[in-house]
């Protein structure tokens, strides 16, 4: 399949999902309800303040998840470097945590996403130094494992300190991940930061390509190595930070949607960063899709819908590397 | 011989029961049993109360909650005091009844009200615990002096819509006491027409969709901040609230069972005619 193609289908998959999105909640309301003359303003309201902003952060939370998880995957050339493990989602949900039930999100709006950005930065640059370059699969895993579980333990701790009363039930929406009950106020929250933390990412797929040559190869190659770590880690901080301050910390679509994708690209780590976006938005679109197919009752978090895909593609990842002894 | 048997009997009968039987001693260890407590039992007759009695946000005698000993439901506090019966709600966890019961202690169970005429027995209830029936029928007497002339009032009236919003869209609907509160103070419950029997969650867009005229709130802890609360900022619940602002009720009149709920149905037929 062609590059093109490929991301045409893609494209046209995300689009699909999100007009089935669209279409879908409680209520029968549909997007043709708009066109009638005699509809009730809540109609409106149902589609345009609950329906849309719930279906463009799923989009776009969705597209972070996936090129961070090809980025960083690529970057650290390991293939379970995603941002669920090694730690940028924890540490993103810890920071907007600590600005929320604290209260200091009442001075800003900004400082929500600000917070998660820089949650997730510091457990990525934490992970790393742990990790060092060039580590090995158990390197990175156990630095995640370490950096994830102090995230996961701060976090309930800070949740029962909290002065909320409502506050410690929450950890369920920041471990598991939510987009249900956004307003269009979230969406413009994170709309900013993940744009320039995409931005961050254009034109770093050439030099990702060289780095699968090897350090020394991309380095005698013209790749100024620092810049290019530099500049994803804060391109990752960015996009992860602004979309788990909203959605909370969704696992495994950064690491499921690259492993997917990465054969239909030619093993190219440059071309699977702009479809590992696509990828990632239809696979969060269509978890939130089944979310709601569900019978009504207590809420399905996004999360257990991810982790159910992911977690046997993880142990199918696992067996597969052993075969292989591919990394 | 027999009269000898009979005098001992008597004399050894005299020195296991006392013959001046001390107040009855009960400690609660739920809210609102601890309300029924303090508005009918002598002080003597209170061993303890748990301490979310002395807050005047979720308790309406806090008042007359100051001096006694609090504990914090759990059993173990319970053992230094001696009470000679616990109160608690129904929905006390099966662990901590067993544990209560191994200690020997007399349990009294009151349900958790689900309309006022179940506040009533529950009044009663701990009257008769207490050894005080008269103090209960005065009190519902009182409720039922303060009741009528609302009920009187607004039987003639159209009711308009209202839907009880609280953080994470929680609800009361059929069979809940804020649900017969609501009811009885001439309202229409929305809930209720949505099909919710109990605490619900009122799903957001359904809540727009059955539009209520108002909704009725009741802030607990203000100044916090979670992901619950944030739902109430949510731009299409703000646009109900600020076209017609939300009925604010005090949550202490009704998270309980008690004289206090006569108050929020005033409150609430009150708020029927203030736009």
């Amino acid at each position: 399949m062609t590059p093109g193609y490929l991301s045409l289908s893609l494209g046209v998959l995300v689009a699909g999902l999100m007009l089935i999105s669209m279409n879908l909640g409680a209520s029968s309301t549909s997007l043709l309800d708009l066109l009638d003359a005699q509809r009730s303003d809540a109609v409106a309201l149902v589609l345009l303040e609950i329906r849309l902003p719930r279906t463009l952060i799923a989009a776009l939370a969705g597209a972070s998840f996936g090129i961070c998880g090809a980025a960083m995957q690529g970057l650290l050339r390991n293939p379970l470097a995603s941002p669920g493990l090694i730690g940028s989602s924890s540490g993103a949900a810890l920071g907007a945590i600590i600005i929320l039930y604290l209260g200091f999100g009442e001075w800003s709006w900004m400082l929500m996403p600000s917070g998660g950005m820089l949650g997730a930065l510091l457990a990525m640059v934490l992970v790393y130094l742990l990790a060092g370059r060039d580590a090995s699969i158990v390197t990175i895993v156990l630095a995640g494992v370490a950096v994830n579980s102090l995230a996961v333990a701060l976090m309930s701790l800070i949740l029962n300190l909290a002065p909320s009363p409502y506050a410690v039930r929450e950890i369920v929406l920041w471990t598991l991940g939510s987009v249900s009950n956004l307003g269009m106020n979230d969406l413009w929250v994170m709309l900013p930061a993940t744009v320039l933390g995409w931005l961050l990412f254009l034109g770093t797929g050439k030099s990702l390509e060289l780095l699968t040559l090897g350090e020394d190869t991309a380095r005698s190659m013209g790749v100024n190595l620092l810049l290019l770590r530099t500049r994803l880690f804060l391109a990752v901080a960015l996009s992860i930070g602004a979309a788990v301050s909203v959605t909370g910390a969704i696992g495994f679509i950064g690491l499921v949607i690259p492993h997917l994708l990465r054969p239909l690209v030619g093993y190219r780590p440059g071309r699977l960063l702009g479809v590992s976006a696509l990828g990632g938005a239809a696979m969060l679109l269509a978890a939130d899709i089944v979310v709601r197919l569900m019978p009504p009752g207590p809420e399905i978090r996004i999360g257990v819908l991810t982790a159910i895909v992911g977690a046997p593609f993880f142990l199918f990842l696992i067996l597969k590397t052993r075969r292989w002894q591919l990394y | 011989m027999r009269t000898r048997i009979f005098l001992i009997t008597v004399l050894l009968a005299g020195l296991v029961a006392p013959v001046h039987p001390g107040p009855l001693r009960v400690a609660s260890i739920n809210l609102c049993t601890d309300q029924l407590l303090l508005a009918l039992a002598d002080r003597a007759q209170i061993a303890s109360i748990t301490f979310l009695a002395q807050h005047a946000e979720s308790s309406y005698m806090a008042d007359r909650a100051h001096g006694h000993h609090f504990n914090h439901g759990q059993a173990e506090e319970l053992v230094a005091i001696e009470p000679d019966v616990v109160v608690a709600s129904s929905y006390l966890s099966p662990t901590k009844l067993r544990f209560l019961n191994d200690l020997g202690y007399r349990i009294e169970l009151f349900r958790l009200a689900a309309s006022i005429d179940e506040v009533y027995a529950n009044i009663e209830q701990m009257a008769a615990l207490l050894g005080h029936p008269e103090r209960g029928t005065l009190l519902i007497g009182q409720m039922q002096d303060h009741l009528g002339p609302v009920l009187r009032n607004h039987s003639n009236q159209p009711s308009p819509s209202g839907a009880i919003y609280e953080p994470n869209g929680y609800t009361g609907g059929l069979d809940t006491l804020r649900g017969d509160i609501l009811h009885q103070s001439g309202w229409r419950n929305v809930a209720t027409d949505a099909g919710i029997r109990g605490v619900g969650v009122l799903d957001l867009e359904a809540l727009l969709l059955l539009d209520p005229d108002r909704l009725i709130m009741s802030p607990y802890a203000p100044g916090t901040h979670s992901l619950g609360q944030r739902l109430l900022q949510h731009p299409a619940v703000k646009k109900i609230t600020t076209a017609r602002p939300p009925v604010v009720i005090p949550l202490k009149y009704w998270i309980c069972g008690g004289a206090m709920n006569a108050e929020a149905v005033a409150q609430l037929a009150e708020a029927r005619n203030t736009p």
